[in-house]
């Protein structure tokens, strides 16, 4: 097993290099000059080409693109993603004073997707073929049909304005976070019930399920204690994938129920150019994204037990 | 397969046919000019006139639902074929002739899966600014790896394949298998990929289009006009039924002809399990 | 009552893309009480799908007629939770292919005690588990290892003997072994036939043995019903020291210490449509009246034939 830990963890490495180059790549399409940019920020208003020289010169403009990278890099590993041009704050430090409310959001509505997802595609295996599988096949369909952010505004009138039940607006506790979650997690839902029941199936399929089914348990404890678990392994690998849609989606629920997340930070920073904050955006989701989905990876390994017990390496 | 699964294909594509038909015959159907602005008439619900209410600046939503789904349809089947293309040329390649060319596209292809591709579009077309050009790139840019996956996976095994093989010993040159026999075989797999992908594309654009960084207003398009509904939507729900009602039949539709290919490409699950 | 298993004029036949396939065609068979019978033939030839359907694990899309008698139930009648009830208590499987026969994620202690649970014959806990796996010749201190184990943690020669201990768990009165000898070596075969020997110890009333292995039936069955194509050719006693039947002499001579003369030809399709015997094509014996009609089961001294030269 701790082999199987370095090995996964290492192999992270190239990974989080390439979303580092890719962010800082990134950073170079900007429109526009950032010396001049930054000597704005600076509050000077006659610009002279001494002074552009000057800054250049000062924010190592004028090195090769690879020393660039290695500086950018180098500062980004110890936590400075460089300031924001609006308002000259920290990028990292505004990043790690919003990210518990985008994580709270994005780990509640996983959950959901878990949960309902899970559920509902063994729900799918037990009737497979019959009426009940076919009208979740429909459902889940239009579920995933259902962009997050139009089911967000039905949610925000009918819960918000028509019944008054729930928040819409702001944070506040975890009934805050009921509206967006559910908006952010149904499409997800859908697509890990899918998932769910082609790997019950498949698991059906197999012989082990036969040998049990003849001792003659029940139904109920064939599918929840046989075919689950084994189901299970490949649905939760592909819940770390789906936290990517859910961080990036974030953006637009933070922005429809104001939560301060990194989501609604980054939209405000695309509107006013604040590049540095749109490129440690793009290096912080990556990050996120890679040490979640490790950790799922980890998970997975643990709850099979020919690689917990080192079968297999 | 029996003839009742294919009930929700025929459905997806029923739906499809009249959108398709409504976005073509727009400018005949439409009863006013989409972005006619009519301020003696702002907000008015749905009545005999505007069978679909007007909005903040008076227009005639329904004439606008007409034109509505036009950019996005088109935009996504563009953004979608460019990326098939690059990720069918770059996987086959890279299947096929192995080595280090194989070894860095998989490494891009890693990178590119190591981020979460909404937030990585978002962030290309916030940087790259609201255009139809930034629109494509941050698509194509997320997209082509799905591609380039399948293709490459498929490729490698039928590399292995006896025909190939033989074919290879017969002295047909590489190209000859590559666009002969091998591109052929992709088939079934891609036209299942390219209608989950269309279906994602329009989400992704309808989404950036939401934001205000995908397609401008006054551009007559369903995600846009959710979009221009936000300060209303409150006091005239109307404003986002039918836009939001349009871009999920239009999703539905794709989703439905999506299930449909799948499962006439294989149809293992049909069959299998008694439970 | 009866206290035999019956078998009535089964038929099992598959809806495939193109036709119906009968995998089992109208069998009609007597597996006696207290009697261990095997139920042979070469792959194919549907004897493990007429297991399952005893057992009533067929998948969904089979379709069944016939009878099936069992304590003066229709087992092919019953309803899908009827036949639940049934399995395990009444009818118990030793499955193929022990390694896959295992949940992969769980002990083998909690799938052997299911089981005991559902039997209710004795207690369900580690120590009658331990007990059981004794019987089939695991030592104390090797039991206990088992029971705590995962399936991949074992070998082959342990999987087998575990799974005859969690098909015999519930301590069924009927027992169904699925080619118990598929895929053994030498060494596990000689264990085999010592575990098989021992499923008698847990009170089952009789057994049945599918199985391709010739040499395991002669040595285990009182009695041996040979299929082909989905019918059964020849049934009863002493069967393989005597055969009648052109093709249970024709399984024995192809045998490697009878000169390995293999038959000619293969076993005709499922789906094929054929007017008289079966087996006519490849049979050295047949008439031109084999080509036409079709031969019934024969009585003969203890045993049925199906094959004109008894009729």
């Amino acid at each position: 097993m701790l082999k199987f830990v370095v090995k996964r963890c290492v192999s992270v490495v190239p990974i989080l290099m390439g979303v580092s180059l890719l962010a800082f790549g990134l950073g170079l399409l900007t429109p526009g000059d950032p010396a001049a940019m930054a000597l704005s920020r600076d509050g000077v208003s006659e610009v002279t080409p001494e002074l552009l020289e000057a800054k250049r010169e000062e924010l190592g403009l004028n090195d090769s693109g690879f020393v660039q990278y290695i500086r950018w890099a180098r500062k980004a590993v110890c936590g400075d993603l460089g300031r924001s041009y609006s308002d000259n704050t920290q990028v990292s430090g505004e990043f790690m004073r919003r990210l518990p409310v985008t994580l709270q959001l994005a780990f509640c509505s996983l959950f959901l997707v878990g949960i309902f997802g899970t559920l509902l595609g063994v729900f799918s295996a037990a009737f497979v073929n019959r009426i009940p599988d076919h009208s979740m096949k429909f459902f889940t369909n239009l579920l995933m049909a259902i962009p997050s952010f139009w089911l967000a505004i039905l949610l925000i009138i009918i819960f918000g304005e028509k019944l008054k039940i729930l928040p819409t607006n702001g944070v506040g506790g975890f009934r805050y976070l009921i509206l967006p979650s559910v908006s952010l997690a149904s499409a997800n839902i859908a697509m890990t019930q899918r998932l769910m029941r082609s790997s019950m199936l498949t698991e059906f399929g197999k012989q082990y399920i036969l040998a049990a089914d003849a001792k003659g348990i029940k139904k109920s404890w064939l599918l929840f204690n046989h075919a689950f678990p084994n189901a299970l392994l490949p649905v939760v690998t592909m819940l770390g994938n789906y936290l990517g849609g859910i961080l990036g989606g974030s953006v637009i629920i933070e922005n429809l129920f104001s939560l301060p997340g990194i989501g609604s930070y980054v939209l405000d920073a695309i509107h006013a150019r604040d590049y540095p904050v749109i490129q440690g955006y793009v290096l912080f989701t990556g990050l996120i994204y890679t040490v979640v989905s490790l950790a799922v990876d980890l998970i997975c390994a643990w709850l099979n037990p020919k690689i917990r017990l080192g079968g297999i390496r | 397969m029996r003839k009742s699964q294919l009930i929700p294909g025929m459905f997806g594509i029923f739906i499809l046919t009249v959108i398709l038909l409504a976005s073509i015959l727009a400018p005949v159907l439409a009863p006013y000019e989409p972005n006619a602005i009519h301020m003696a008439g702002t907000l008015m619900p749905p009545c005999a006139s505007h069978i679909m209410g007007t909005d903040l600046l008076g227009r005639d939503i329904f004439s606008r639902i007409l034109y509505g789904g036009r950019s996005s349809i088109l935009l996504a089947l563009a953004a979608t074929i460019v990326s098939m293309l690059a990720g069918m040329t770059v996987g086959t390649f890279a299947g096929y002739y192995g080595g280090v060319f194989d070894d860095i596209v998989l490494i891009f292809m890693n990178v590119f899966q190591g981020l979460p591709g909404t937030s990585l579009m978002i962030a290309i077309a916030g940087i790259l600014g609201p255009s139809f050009e930034s629109l494509m790139i941050a698509l194509v840019l997320t997209s082509w790896t799905g591609f380039a996956r399948i293709v490459r996976t498929e490729t490698l095994r039928l590399k292995e394949e006896n025909f190939i093989q033989g074919l290879k010993c017969l002295g047909v040159s590489s190209q000859g298998i590559i666009w002969k026999h091998i591109v052929p075989n992709l088939k079934g797999n891609t036209m299942v990929l390219f209608a989950t992908r269309i279906g994602r594309s329009i989400l992704s654009i309808s989404g950036l289009s939401f934001l205000g960084l995908g397609i401008q207003p006054p551009d007559p398009d369903w995600s846009v006009m959710l979009n221009d509904a936000r300060m209303n939507f409150r006091s005239a729900p109307y404003l986002i039924m039918a836009p939001g009602i349009c871009l999920v039949l239009l999703l539905l539709g794709i989703n439905l002809v999506g299930d449909m290919l799948r499962d006439l490409t294989d149809n293992k699950t049909g069959e299998a399990g008694g439970y | 009552m009866d206290a035999d298993l019956r078998i009535e004029d089964a038929v099992v036949h598959f809806q495939v893309k193109n036709g119906i396939v009968k995998a089992v065609d109208h069998v009609t068979a007597t597996f006696i009480a207290g009697e261990i019978t095997g139920l042979i033939g070469e792959s194919g030839c549907g004897k493990s799908v007429l297991g399952m359907a005893i057992l009533g694990l067929l998948p969904s899309y089979a379709q069944t007629e016939g009878r099936i008698w069992l304590d003066g139930k229709n087992l092919l009648a019953l309803k899908p939770g009827h036949l639940r009830k049934l399995r395990g208590r009444k009818i118990g499987l030793i499955p193929q292919n022990p390694a896959d026969s295992f949940n992969p994620v769980r002990r083998i202690k909690g799938q052997i005690m299911e089981g005991m649970q559902v039997g209710k014959r004795e207690k369900a806990d580690t120590t009658s588990v331990k007990k059981l796996l004794e019987l089939y010749g695991f030592s104390p201190i090797d039991a206990d290892r088992v029971s705590c184990s995962y399936p991949f943690e074992l070998s082959g020669g342990m999987l087998q003997r575990s799974a005859a201990a969690m098909g015999t768990a519930s301590q069924p009165e009927w027992i169904l072994a699925d080619e118990p000898s598929k895929g053994l070596d030498e060494a596990l075969r000689i264990q085999l036939y010592d575990t098989l020997a021992r499923v008698k110890e847990r009170g089952v009333k009789g057994m049945m043995i599918i199985t391709h292995d010739l040499e395991l039936a002669s040595a285990l069955c009182d009695s041996v019903a040979v299929m082909y194509s989905g019918e059964i050719v020849e049934m009863g006693k002493k069967i393989l020291a005597s055969p009648r039947h052109p093709y249970t002499k024709g399984l024995l001579a192809s045998l490697p210490q009878n000169g390995m003369n293999p038959m000619k030809g293969s076993a005709p399709a499922p789906g094929d449509g054929i007017l008289g015997c079966k087996f006519a094509s490849r049979c050295p014996e047949a008439e031109t009246r084999c080509f036409q009609e079709k031969p019934d089961n024969y009585p003969l001294d203890d045993r049925t034939v199906r094959c004109f030269q008894y009729a």
